[in-house]
């Protein structure tokens, strides 16, 4: 059995639900779960709100240090840590999985992934690399941008139940129990960037070029769209896998996503009716009412007071360490 | 046939003859070039290289006084080398496979397995790590991330479209954006790298422990019968070259064979250091160098940013 899942709050289940209606009318005989990272009791969500897919809340997976993980971490840095560890989870609980794959909420799944399938039997890892060809422009994203936060994209990673896909969970693990943040001076950038050592750590990691797959603002240089006789082809010759929506908003409908500059709808009209598409299935979805529902494992923002108490004790440090890197 | 290739400034002249002397015993016949990346009129008087030698100035680099003041001489040396390895790729055409090595390279086995075992690569690299560090010793992972988990010590490139593609790819990039930054994703020659699974084809990644020892995997390479030692590099252990001089995982003491060929080793420098070539400051990359915080100070200089961390963020309620 394949096991599809995503990770989501409460905010996201349009865009959760959205992903599980394209799977199941593209790979019916997967198994799809929504991994949680909210609190349904404490939301109260009416029958209407309820989705038809399982969820599997963030609590109920034995994470060791979850309470230590929210405190040290953001919404952002927390929904991608606990990545791994739903993948644990499903290999340890769904003995009948033998793939699991993780796609992020705001995907779409074009067609059957048989592709997918057949390398995941070959292979331990499969994952998607965010350009193929060369970015010829500095605009964002660039070739440094990527450097910076991780050649792969980790809104999708293809797992093979395996002993070695087994090493790389628990290693990744491991690392985003404490270093899942944001902070590229120090080589961190969530749970993604650690994965550019997995094709070294690990035998049999499958890197996928097809076009098709993980298609994004990222590599829409490389990648053009058209629809032939109702099925959508990247460069005319492959079949479009999954197009991951990544930054795009539905109250911002003219921007392609808010990470990145380099094109607009106006440039790019060939993507123009697969993000209609997306704008319609998540207004059909209800988005409009789960995005106000506030996610559970939000922390309030801190203020920091005594600034100036805080200024007065740092400088007398800040002047000694710059003593001991200047000599 | 393959071609080496080294690239280098004066005061390395003598680690890139001593490579050329172990090239000439693992790789005899196999043809050695070195791109000196240092003015030719600062060599001492009446020393002859012995090999072939690219001058900088073969590379007609536009900007090149503008490059030599934004850099260190080790930014400087990495800004060249993409152009230095094109150089020589476009002009050795009878070789199949040109390498580059550091200088501070020496081979103890024949690369037999790049004919062999490679033959379908087009790029073959030597990740710094082969195995998860599994201690809290510097470098750690993150650091590797930020000056890219492939050493551009070594480079393997097979005559093809796809090395000539990565090569001006490299090239095109590399001159104007060599600075060590790691906030801006830059780091010297060596974080691109971390592209070219994803942008070339036949990128292949060398998995035997034998290859490329250094100060910063000795930890994990087992130097048994099995898995003999085909090249150590010996930067940052001779010299205040490469980016793991403040590395506190290992002792050079413990490994016993790495011990000995390391004074071998400084033995054959001291006999290459000719007309004090060693003493030669370069003439390109005219921002100061500054050796990292080792030790004890950077041990303190740690523990002091993480009680500035403390101050900045400590939660205080005011006082109601």
């Amino acid at each position: 059995m394949t096991l599809a899942f995503t990770i989501c709050s409460i905010n996201y289940l349009a865009q959760a639900r959205t992903l599980g209606d394209s799977l199941r009318q593209t790979n019916p005989d997967w198994q799809y779960v929504i991994g949680l990272v909210d609190k349904l009791d404490q939301a109260h969500l009416p029958p209407e709100l309820v989705p038809a897919y399982p969820m599997l809340e963030i609590d109920q997976i034995d994470i060791e240090d979850f309470a230590g993980m929210c405190e040290r971490y953001d919404i952002t840095e927390l929904n991608t840590a606990v990545k791994p560890f739903y993948i644990d989870y499903f290999f340890k609980h769904y003995s009948d999985a033998t793939e699991v794959i993780y796609f992020d909420p705001d995907i779409i799944v074009f067609q059957p992934l048989t592709r997918l399938k057949q390398h995941l039997s070959e292979y331990n890892l499969v994952v998607t690399p965010h350009i193929c060809q060369p970015i010829t422009d500095w605009l964002i994203p660039n070739e440094l941008n990527h450097l910076n936060t991780g050649t792969y994209n980790l809104g999708f990673i293809g797992l093979q139940k395996s002993e070695e896909s087994n090493r790389f969970v628990q290693w990744w693990k491991k690392r985003l129990v404490n270093e899942c943040r944001i902070d590229l001076c120090n080589g961190l950038f969530v749970d993604q960037h650690w994965v550019n050592f997995a094709p070294i750590y690990y035998d049999k990691v499958w890197i996928e070029k097809h076009p098709g797959y993980n298609a994004a603002y990222w590599n829409l240089h490389e990648r053009f769209f058209s629809e032939q006789a109702g099925v959508w082809k990247v460069n005319e010759t492959a079949d479009l896998q999954f197009f991951h929506y990544s930054g795009y908003g539905i109250h911002k409908p003219q921007e392609i996503s808010k990470y990145q500059n380099r094109f607009t709808f106006a440039q790019r009209p060939d993507v123009v009716p697969l993000f209609e598409l997306y704008r319609q299935r998540l207004f059909d979805n209800q988005n409009e009412t789960y995005r106000n529902y506030p996610c559970f494992y939000i922390k309030p923002p801190k203020t920091l007071y005594y600034q100036s108490v805080r200024k007065a004790l740092k400088s007398p440090i800040d002047r000694l360490i710059s003593v001991l890197e200047n000599r | 046939m393959i071609t080496f290739l080294t690239v280098c400034t004066i005061r390395q002249l003598p680690q890139a003859l001593a490579l050329g002397e172990s090239l000439q015993q693992q790789h005899p016949g196999e043809s050695f070039v070195i791109g000196l990346c240092d003015e030719a009129s600062n060599l001492p008087t009446g020393f002859q290289i012995p090999y072939p030698v690219v001058l900088i100035s073969e590379l007609a680099i536009p900007d090149l006084a503008q490059l030599s003041q934004q850099y260190t001489p080790a930014e400087m040396v990495a800004a060249c080398k993409p152009l230095f390895i094109s150089h020589v790729y476009k002009n050795q055409t009878q070789s199949d496979w040109l390498v580059y090595l550091d200088p501070s390279v020496v081979l103890y086995q024949p690369l037999t397995d790049l004919p062999n075992r490679y033959a379908d690569a087009t790029l073959v690299l030597t990740p710094h790590l082969l195995k998860p560090v599994t201690d809290n010793a510097f470098p750690d992972e993150k650091y590797l991330q930020n000056i890219g988990l492939y050493t551009s010590g070594f480079l393997g490139l097979k005559r093809s479209a796809e090395a000539a593609r990565f090569l001006g790819w490299w090239s095109q990039r590399v001159p104007e954006r060599a600075f060590a930054r790691p906030c801006e994703g830059m780091y010297t020659d060596q974080i691109w790298l971390a592209l070219t699974p994803g942008l070339f084809e036949g990128v292949t990644i060398v998995k035997n422990p034998g290859w490329h020892l250094g100060l910063w995997n000795l930890h994990e390479r087992p130097m048994t019968e099995n898995t003999p030692v085909i090249f150590v590099n010996y930067k940052g252990m001779v010299d205040q070259e490469g980016y793991f001089q403040a590395q506190d995982r290992i002792r050079i003491s413990a490994f016993p064979t790495i011990k000995k060929w390391l004074g071998d080793y400084q033995t054959r420098l001291r006999a290459f250091d000719r007309n004090g070539l060693a003493s030669v400051v370069p003439a390109y990359g005219l921002q100061p160098f500054k050796p990292p915080v080792k030790g004890w100070r950077k041990k303190a200089v740690e523990t002091l940013r993480e009680t500035v961390q403390f101050i900045e963020t400590v939660d205080i309620p005011r006082k109601m």
